[in-house]
């Protein structure tokens, strides 16, 4: 939801008003805030298909609505319906757009144009687009003409505001330093037409010393207000052809940007807001100021309802603050996502979306220093958590306030979310990094998260993850923390004094232990979902802790490949370990402590599900990648097979992404059959796409999994009987296609298993090698007692190794031949190496601790 | 005919508003199907005010109050309509493009009339009137939105067409009045309650059951989930009773009946048939698979005096206590369960509910336990201002930052970095901790006597070694000071001790510290230590004494190492500012060098200064102003760019400049404010 994009429009009885959406456009409630009905909601049903800019009502039917977008369309909507009665292809993106009933079959627009300089362009490609230095220009586009109906008019720079006069006969056009003013009023030599670009008479430009950041128009007079970056207002009287120098009025309150503008309806007032989050109500005729302070966020347009009853202030914050004109009390209020509107390049999404596990709420960055609660169904903002101090300032001098950072959030697995982690900091480079970790418990009186403990330094560098252990049960919650200084520390809930008669101890949270493995640095950790095993990867290495004695029990290091693991998850009720470096997705079974197959794939972002064990990986779609595209995909896997079982491309990149709870099935899991069958479902995903909104994508049930898996196998009967069919004395003497396509997938079977062996053996070699050599001796088993299993796993590895050899040139062979005939096949180069009738097995046994497991195996 | 309510808080129906002059809530329930909004009726000075709560931040969404009219409603049912409804003055038929449908409040009058509340909108979207002759007593919506029934004080059942505003049809379903009337959810059967209660069926218009059974009125009607069977409750009866209502089953089908302490207020059916009850004074009830008529023992005797009924008690009892500890409960007002499988309760004051979604089940769906009692803070601070309620709850969704119930660790606090700790230290430390403070004070003086007398006995000896050795006595030493101030936990006694500065005093003090007494010094010494930075100076000789002269003991002792790890990481932590603290040093060196040696210069230097300088103010305005008017190429030269490219370029590095002179630059100009 993106509400303060764009100033939003008020209907005629004041009752509505109008905000645009990116591609949409909702029509919210005045009294209730709420959304009423939304136009232009898919590209389907004729809506637009890209971001909305401008919208106004029909000056000549106050029941219907122009809307402008960057698609280069207006539209006609009637909005009690949610109808689209009429597109007007213009042809150019449009920025602005005005019209006046006195010319109803004229539209004033601007669009923008990329500059030709080749200077410009790469200056454009350079700085990915945001920088790129655009013209814009000014047409007019007429709505009844079939001829000739875009006629240019204008060209300048960057567009910072249109305004046409209350009469029609001005528009008005700021651009930078310069008040371009355009009389278009009919008559006085000009053809019926309107103006062309060749009446330079009736071209007027005015330079101006500061650069123009907001423009308005008074509703009744011939007055025009500027609002600059130094933060004065001018107003500009007696402009038009004949006038060079117009007599100029300055209003001088604000210390920055006057970033909105607005006359009331009567023109009495004058409204300005920018970054100090005052609104100012200048009465013109008086001069006398009336200040409206503490509006929470900057301000970035004031719109002024019909009635003039109303004033709608759109914030930085992605909000939009209806406030009576009459005693300005806040009369609605509507927030949405805050991280839409931050500054992405020094505030980036460090938290990513969390789900609360208490009402399924996602948490992420709101603006710095605080999380904010979302609800993405009902897109309704829940609260805002302060989570450091921070006195709100306008800046001072040019240079921004660094301010501090939530880097990392994580709740309690338990369904009540009890407890909340919380990471923060600042560091301004110049005074001494700040770095906090703050426990937060769940007050259920106040309804919000309380500061429990806060720990001053915890690391001293940067925390790279922190997550909560999710054991069940009545044992303390435990938190691991992983930090850039090589060290891992493990916090646990204590209770400091003892408790008395009714008084219960205070209960604070403090470091268990700390833990290093050589001198590297930890990249991310995860814990087993019985809690009993604690996995940090470090480099390409992954070792796994106990994380109740802090023992190294394990190392597992990666084929051949050295890059580090970036991403590592445990899943939900399943032995598998998933392992993500840069270009690599692996999945190690740790029963065998070995990897069950893998995929060279260059993966973005990794999560598990919370409910099964299925995890999903944000990818750039391989298909398309060489020709510069920027599709994603989505895909969701389960651990047991490196089949996907959902897909899903989103158009660009996808910021972040996470498993939404999915209500309605787990309201019918009463019964432990029904659960089971949930257990595969895969949930709704929630992404935040490219332009940081959030989207749910829709999961898959059992049922549909269900049914899939048996149409495929129905496919499969089908396909053979065919086969089978279509014996002819043709097919038996040259072979039928159905039966290449058999032998070709007895061919991909047989090189699968053949690679399969081989890798067996590598990993293999692995996982008896490599911990005795890693792990320290002190912890190791006597050197006497390990000899015999070490030297005979050598004689043994050097007669495997030469089956291997061979077994590995013979897959070569065969995977040439086989990457020939399916060069058209997948787009996701597998590889494999699991086996099916392993992969039963596997999913039923689950020893019932991993610990247990793995101090059996280093006792061997 | 309906009886008077005395009670202080009615729910569910609605009464009489001739006859509730002290009723603080007139109506209270949740929206069903997950329980997201809660609405409550309060009596205002002449019409009766609806609020509507959101129950996930507990804000006020809406307030409304019938200015027109009576403005005293006889009903309120909730519903969802597919139409958004109205807008302005068109009235066409509307086709809506939310695709969700949006919550309704149906409210009824007394005089017939039925308006359709939008919660979306804030305003009534529709009326429907003109076919009950007397009040209204209850609508229900169907779920789809698009039709309502509403039954009335003459009854009649009215079907309607809501988005039209139309009668669709209507017959007489009693000659009295009917109090209720629910549709169940395969809608195909109309329930309508009076004093007993009717099962219709929705095509044939005829009775498919008839259900007696409740004394008084029918307040409160709720079908199962799967329709098998109904729960009702009516006034001044604290009996919940459930009727089987399949279509096979045609005996009259009363299953059980289950019963609170006190007057049923509110009733609600979960997917897996549990059963909530809200009693009038405020606690609640839950059944766990209501409709098996299994009663308890204990009513069997009640079974005998209602000869067919077999009665439950209910299974969980919920209440929730004031945390103040004077016993105080805070009723409930409303409860309702939630899709998730928990169940949503709304309690305190009517002016500003408290929602809380409690889990009654554990994973294998059992109850949690027999009765259920929480604990909480009663809401006070109702003082609210009307005229900003956005601004309220602006604020109350904005949770500041609060640090008074804050635990701060530190650096200190922080295990020391082992490969393993298989002892598990902490659990050793605790039971020390545990054995120390569990001692009686009997066995503390036994102890104290028993080491007085060994002190005592060393102490003498020391002395007469010393007096051997050294005849004259000296006092360069705190020893018996120290002692007795470690012994008798005299922290101003072994402040004073600390005191002393003298490196001779501190080694012969601690030269002579008995050995049993070198432990505790050292961890006074260091807590001392790591409680005020700036001590360290002082007690840092204390500490390197200690260190210095009992080291061989030290040596001995097992766990020094985790004793000393707190000393040990404090120190570390301070020892990483001393390179940052050098730098600063070293730069304000330079500084102050710097100033010292321009000091001198200027000093040296006043001789040469001109006595007066005559300094030139220049009004340079208009020069600029003309600059500005120069400029106006609006128009791109497409050819002459490429050759004008190098040019740009240098014009481009120092464009802060130029763009504050207003040069002829407009073209190079940057869009930063493109975000």
């Amino acid at each position: 939801m993106r509400l303060s994009d764009y100033p939003v429009v008020f209907t005629s009885d004041s009752n509505y008003f109008f905000s645009c959406n990116s591609k949409s456009i909702r029509i919210l409630s005045v009294e209730t805030g709420q959304v009423v009905r939304i136009l232009s909601s898919s590209v389907q049903e004729g809506g637009h298909s890209d971001t909305v800019t401008s919208v106004m009502l029909n000056p000549k039917n106050s029941l219907q609505l122009y809307s402008a977008s960057l698609d280069g369309t207006i539209k006609l909507w009637d909005f009690n319906d949610a109808v689209l009665l009429k597109t007007f292809e213009v042809g150019v993106p449009i920025t602005h757009m005005v019209m006046h009933e006195s010319i109803p079959n004229d539209v004033y627009l601007t669009s923008t144009k990329k500059s030709t300089k080749r200077f410009h362009q790469y200056q454009a490609k350079k700085y990915g687009g945001l920088r790129a230095k655009e013209n814009s220009i000014l047409f007019r586009y007429s709505l009844k003409t079939s001829k000739k109906r875009l006629v240019r008019l204008l060209k300048t720079k960057v567009c910072g505001g249109l305004a046409i006069s209350s009469d029609g006969e001005y528009v008005v056009m700021a651009a930078r330093y310069k008040l371009h003013v355009v009389h278009i009023a009919p008559g006085n030599g000009i053809q019926e037409g309107g103006v062309t670009e060749n009446d330079e008479s009736r071209f007027r430009c005015y330079v101006t010393p500061e650069r123009i950041s907001s423009l308005a128009f008074h509703p009744t007079e011939g007055c025009i207000a500027t609002g600059d970056e130094i933060g004065r207002i001018t107003l500009w009287y007696c402009f038009g052809k004949n006038v060079d120098r117009p007599v100029t009025t300055t209003l001088h309150w604000h210390a920055h940007k006057v970033a909105a503008m607005n006359f009331t309806t009567d023109g009495t007032y004058l409204l300005s807001g920018g970054e100090e989050s005052v609104l100012v109500i200048w009465q013109l005729s008086t001069g006398h100021k009336q200040f409206l302070p503490r509006m929470g966020s900057e301000i970035k347009h004031i719109t002024v309802s019909p009635d003039q009853s109303l004033y709608a202030i759109g914030h930085e914050d992605n909000s939009v603050n209806v406030i009576r004109s009459v005693d300005l009390k806040i009369k609605t209020a509507i927030q949405g996502l805050k991280f839409s509107h931050v500054n992405h390049v020094l505030n980036p999404l460090h938290t990513g979306l969390v789900i609360e596990p208490r009402n399924g709420h996602v948490v992420l960055n709101g603006l710095p220093g605080t999380l904010q609660f979302f609800d993405p169904i009902h897109e309704q903002h829940i609260m805002e958590l302060e989570v450091s101090p921070r006195n709100k300032v306008s800046r001072t001098y040019e240079k921004e306030i660094i301010p501090p950072q939530v880097m990392h959030v994580a709740f309690s697995n338990d369904k009540a979310a009890r407890w909340m982690v919380t990471v923060d900091g600042r560091d301004d480079k110049e005074t001494t990094p700040e770095l906090y970790i703050k426990f937060w418990e769940y007050d259920d009186d106040a309804r919000t998260y309380v500061l429990n403990t806060r720990v001053d330094s915890p690391h001293t560098k940067a925390i790279t993850s922190c997550i909560f252990n999710p054991r069940q049960g009545n044992q303390p919650p435990m938190v691991v923390t992983t930090s850039m200084d090589g060290n891992f520390k493990i916090w646990e809930l204590t209770h400091q004094g003892e408790s008395r008669r009714g008084i219960e101890a205070e209960r604070a949270w403090s470091c268990r232990s700390t833990g290093f493995y050589r001198d590297l640095t930890p990249h991310c950790a995860g814990f087993s979902s019985d809690g009993s095993l604690l996995a940090i990867a470090y480099g390409q290495i992954i070792t796994l802790w106990n994380p109740y004695l802090n023992t190294l029990h394990g190392v597992l290091t990666q084929p051949p490949e050295t890059r580090p693991v970036t991403r590592l998850t445990f899943l939900k009720n399943s032995p598998f370990l998933i392992a993500a470096t840069r270009d690599h997705l692996y999945s190690w079974n740790l029963l065998t402590c070995s990897v069950w197959w893998s995929y060279q794939i260059r993966v973005e972002q990794l999560v598990a599900s919370q409910t099964n064990s299925n995890f999903m990986i944000t990818c750039t779609d391989p298909a398309k990648a060489m020709g510069g595209s920027t599709d994603r995909r989505i895909i969701v896997f389960r651990p047991t097979s490196p089949t996907p079982v959902q897909i899903e491309t989103v158009a660009r990149k996808v910021r972040a992404v996470t498993f939404m709870p999915d209500h309605s099935t787990s309201s019918s899991s009463t019964s432990t059959a029904i659960s089971k069958e949930v257990s595969d479902a895969v949930e709704p995903i929630l992404i935040m796409n490219y332009g940081f909104d959030l989207e749910v994508l829709g999961g898959r049930s059992a049922e549909d999994l269900k049914r899939e898996s048996d149409e495929l196998v129905r496919e499969n009967a089908a396909a053979a009987l065919e086969a089978e069919k279509q014996k002819s004395l043709v097919t038996d003497i040259f072979g039928s296609a159905s039966t290449e396509a058999a032998a070709k997938a007895l061919a991909q079977q047989q090189k699968r298993e053949r690679k399969e062996a081989s890798r067996g053996s590598v990993s293999k070699k692995n996982m008896v090698r490599n911990p005795l050599f890693d792990a320290p001796s002190h912890v190791m088993a006597p050197v006497s007692s390990l000899f015999e299993a070490f030297m005979g796993q050598l004689l043994l590895q050097t007669k495997g190794a030469k089956e291997e050899a061979k077994a590995a040139r013979a897959a070569k062979r065969v995977e040439e031949q086989e990457e020939e005939v399916k060069a058209n096949g997948d787009d996701v180069e597998m590889q494999e190496d699991h086996n099916e009738s392993d992969d039963q097995a596997l999913g039923a046994a689950l020893p019932p601790s991993l610990t247990s497991f793995f101090s059996s195996r280093l006792n061997i | 005919m309906v009886k008077k309510s005395s009670a202080k808080t009615s729910f569910g129906t609605l009464q009489n508003p001739d006859h509730v002059p002290n009723a603080v809530i007139i109506h209270s329930s949740f929206s069903p199907e997950g329980g997201l909004n809660y609405c409550i009726v309060t009596p205002g000075a002449d019409h009766y005010r609806l609020r509507v709560f959101d129950t996930t931040t507990g804000n006020i969404k809406n307030d409304y109050e019938e200015k027109e009219g009576d403005g005293k409603w006889t009903s309120v049912s909730w519903g969802a309509v597919t139409e958004s409804g109205v807008n302005g003055a068109s009235k066409k038929k509307r086709r809506s493009s939310l695709g969700a449908s949006s919550p309704v409040l149906a409210l009824g009058h007394t005089n017939g009339h039925i308006s359709i509340y939008s919660l979306v909108h804030g305003r009534v979207i529709h009326q429907l009137s003109g076919s009950h002759t007397g009040r209204v007593n209850d609508f229900c919506f169907s779920k789809n939105g698009t039709r309502g029934f509403s039954a009335g004080e003459d009854g009649l059942i009215c079907e309607w067409d809501i988005a039209q505003g139309v009668e669709m049809s209507k017959f007489q379903a009693e000659t009295k009045s009917i109090k209720k009337i629910r549709l169940n959810h395969e809608e195909d059967m109309i329930l309508t309650a009076g004093h007993s209660m009717k099962l219709w069926d929705m095509e044939s218009r005829e009775v498919i059951k008839n259900f007696t059974g409740h004394a008084s009125a029918i307040t409160n009607v709720v079908f199962s989930a799967n329709d098998k069977f109904l729960a009702s409750t009516a006034e001044q009866d604290r009996f919940i009773n459930l009727w089987d209502c399949t279509r096979e089953n045609q005996q009259e089908g009363n299953i059980t009946a289950l019963t609170l302490d006190n007057t049923v207020s509110h009733i609600d059916i979960s997917a897996g048939n549990a059963v909530l009850a809200i009693s009038e004074e405020g606690t609640a009830g839950l059944w766990q698979n209501a409709q098996s008529a299994s009663g308890t023992s204990s009513s069997s005797a009640k079974a005998s005096k209602k000869k067919r009924y077999t009665t439950r008690a209910c299974d969980c009892l919920v209440k929730v206590e004031s945390s103040r500890g004077d016993n105080v409960l805070i009723p409930l007002l409303a409860g309702s369960f939630t899709p998730q499988g928990s169940m949503i309760l709304a309690r305190g004051s009517t002016i500003k509910p408290v929602f809380e979604k409690v889990e009654f089940q554990n994973e294998d769906g059992s109850l949690k336990e027999k009765e259920m009692i929480m604990t909480r803070a009663p809401v006070t601070g109702f003082l609210m201002d009307e005229s900003a309620q956005a601004a309220s709850n602006l604020k109350a969704t904005k949770k500041a930052y609060d640090e008074t119930a804050v635990t701060v660790v530190g650096a200190a606090d922080f295990a020391m970095a082992a490969p393993s700790m298989e002892v598990d230290s902490d659990n050793s430390d605790n039971e020390e901790g545990e054995k120390m403070e569990g001692r009686t004070m009997e066995e503390k003086l036994q102890d104290l006597a028993v080491e007085d007398s060994a002190t005592n006995s060393t102490g003498k000896k020391s002395k007469q070694a010393n007096k051997n050795k050294i005849p004259t006595p000296k006092a360069n030493s705190l020893q018996q000071m120290l002692i007795q101030a470690l012994h008798s936990n005299d922290t101003q006694l072994l402040e004073a001790c600390l005191t002393f500065n003298n490196v001779e005093v501190i080694r012969n003090t601690i030269r002579r510290l008995p050995t049993a007494y070198v432990i505790p010094f050292l961890t006074q010494v260091i807590h001392k230590f790591q409680q005020k930075p700036n001590r360290g100076e002082a007690l840092l000789e204390w500490i390197k004494a200690v260190l210095l002269i009992h080291t061989a003991y030290l040596m001995t002792v097992p766990d020094l190492i985790e004793k000393l790890s707190n000393f040990y990481q404090t120190l570390d932590s301070r020892v990483s500012v001393f390179q940052k603290l050098l730098n600063l040093h070293g730069r304000l060196d330079l500084v102050m060098s710097q100033i010292e040696m321009r000091q001198q210069y200027e000093a040296e230097d006043t001789t040469n200064q001109a006595s007066t300088v005559y300094v030139e103010d220049e009004d340079d305005e208009e020069g600029d102003d003309l600059d500005l008017d120069m400029d106006d190429d609006e128009d791109d030269d497409l050819v002459g760019e490429a050759d004008a490219f190098d040019e740009e370029e240098m014009g481009d590095t120092d464009e802060e400049e130029l763009e504050s002179e207003m040069s002829d630059e407009d073209d190079e100009d940057d869009s930063e404010d493109d975000e």
